[in-house]
């Protein structure tokens, strides 16, 4: 039987500030609670998740429960840092969930078959803002079995 | 018949052939020049001396000659007349060694000395200059439209992105704000919202208007009554609450692009309910025949405010509305948006209307609509 979490570590690959602060702003009105923590491309995120150059302490940057991705980010965009993602015998196992503004098809199929677990368009107005950080968590949180993390 | 007659008459023809405005030759059974005119002197900028008995290949460029005497007398084996316009675009040699575009056509002449052949010689230089000029000034034409559709498409994208903002924003203030607010700030960002929420619907028909013309269509074969029975449903809400009457009868079956082709329908009948009179339920009749030559005819018919014979021609035309927003709602992109489906599909659009009677579009689509970009 596996051990069910109560607190939850959400890590959100995000370049833009905006959509940062409407981010945390749903999870705060999220019912399930979750640490939200930031990378701000996709080469922060692999550094993030490798434990590299500033994100050596596992306490300021731990292993997240739930990863949302943004695709269109400078340096290494989301498309890449996901195919990396699913490339490594470790961080594959984290759930991965595009968020984006993108609905080009091609997006969402590639998005796909490289691993992402979920798709999910940026809402328009904030108060679908908070029912899909909200719809996500309930998922993730407390419906979806996932592998063990290792810290 | 041979242009000037099986029998020569050595005056009179060396006057015509003089006087043609093509450049003349007559060439003798072994290829050698017995004849020529002052046009293939213009022509070539060699002199009649230096021509007269030689070989015609010395008009050929050199990479065209071992072909050109095996051409040649192949023609005098089976010699049949070749006008102009069957003739083929040919490069002639100059004497300076340039090279000249000719078109050229070949009458074989039989005279009391053997068969000859006249082969009458225009500098097509020019022509072939226009034609290039013309089709790069086309294809410059097109880039420049494919950029334009390129830059509407993208623009609309990039627009969207600040725009989710202001409205989330917009909501944030009016949902954790609205205490701090007197009545008259809470009205400001109601309207502030309310245009948002236009400029939304606004990029969304603007991307809908280009996507028309940017994604790659997918022509299959459907049945138009299906398509229409799908738009009914989603105007349900609309079509019970107006009371409003829709009498479909038998559709051809098209080879169309589906969604374009909804679009059309979607956008056409929910102009139909929209736009009725006040105090008469809307009723729209929709009738198709498959004509012979091809062609499909499907009018939307309604009985409602109509159009002014003034504004007809300003219908097809984006962003165009006739209505204040208080009266009808809409971005003034759907007939916009109809015009461009059909005419992608090589077809019509046209519009009858009375004002207070109603309106009558009429769709002619080929049955078989392999579009305008195939």
């Amino acid at each position: 039987m596996i051990q069910k979490k109560v607190d939850f570590t959400t890590l959100l690959a995000e370049d833009d500030d905006d959509d940062y602060l409407l981010t945390s702003k749903a999870f705060e009105g999220s019912p399930i609670k979750s640490k939200l923590y930031r990378v701000k491309d996709g080469q922060e995120l692999l550094d993030y998740l490798l434990r590299k150059d500033g994100y050596t302490s596992p306490a300021s940057s731990p292993v997240p429960d739930l990863l949302l991705l943004d695709l269109n980010m400078p340096k290494k965009d989301g498309r890449e840092a996901l195919k990396e993602m699913k490339n490594h015998a470790v961080l594959r196992h984290i759930p991965v969930v595009i968020l984006t503004t993108s609905n080009a098809v091609e997006d969402i199929v590639q998005a796909y078959e490289t691993g992402a677990n979920s798709y999910v368009r940026k809402p328009l107005g904030f108060d679908q803002y908070i029912e899909t950080i909200r719809a996500i968590s309930y998922y993730w949180f407390k419906i979806a079995e996932v592998p063990p993390t290792k810290d | 018949m041979p242009l000037f007659g099986r029998k020569r008459d050595h005056g009179n023809f060396g006057l015509v052939v003089e006087a043609s405005p093509s450049g003349m030759i007559m060439v003798d059974r072994g290829g050698k020049i017995t004849l020529i005119n002052r046009q293939v002197e213009k022509i070539f900028g060699y002199s009649r001396g230096e021509l007269l008995d030689r070989k015609i290949e010395i008009l050929v460029p050199h990479r065209f000659r071992a072909k050109h005497t095996a051409y040649r007398d192949s023609f005098f084996k089976d010699p049949q007349l070749r006008f102009l316009g069957a003739g083929r675009n040919l490069t002639g040699l100059r004497k300076d060694g340039t090279e000249v575009s000719i078109e050229i056509g070949l009458n074989p002449i039989h005279t009391p000395q053997g068969l000859f052949t006249l082969a009458s010689v225009i500098d097509i230089t020019d022509r072939i200059r226009s034609e290039n000029k013309l089709r790069e000034t086309a294809e410059a034409l097109q880039r420049s439209n494919d950029e334009l559709e390129q830059f509407t498409h993208v623009a609309s994208h990039d627009l969207k992105e600040p725009l989710r903002k202001i409205t989330a924003f917009g909501d944030i203030l009016a949902r954790e704000e609205a205490t701090k607010l007197s009545p008259v700030g809470k009205d400001y960002i109601e309207r502030m919202r309310k245009a948002a929420e236009r400029m939304q619907d606004l990029i969304e028909d603007l991307l809908l208007y280009s996507k028309v013309n940017q994604e790659p269509a997918r022509w299959e074969s459907i049945e138009l009554n299906e398509i229409v029975r799908g738009v009914l449903v989603d105007l349900e809400l609309k079509i019970t609450e107006l009371k409003a009457e829709i009498d479909v009868g038998p559709l051809p079956r098209l080879k169309v692009d589906k969604s374009q082709i909804r679009q059309l329908f979607q956008n056409l009948i929910a102009n139909a309910v929209k736009f009725h009179c006040k105090g008469r339920s809307p009723c729209v009749i929709i009738r198709g025949v498959e004509k012979s030559n091809g062609l499909a005819e499907i009018t939307v018919q309604d009985n409602g405010i109509g159009i002014d014979e003034k504004n007809i021609s300003k219908i097809f035309k984006p962003f165009i509305r006739l209505h204040s927003r208080e009266e009808y709602e809409g971005t003034g992109m759907g007939l916009a948006i109809c015009h461009r489906v059909v005419s992608r599909h090589g077809g019509r659009l046209t519009v009858k209307s009375k004002p207070g009677e109603g309106t009558t579009f009429t769709i002619e689509l080929p049955v078989s609509s392999r579009g305008v970009d195939e």
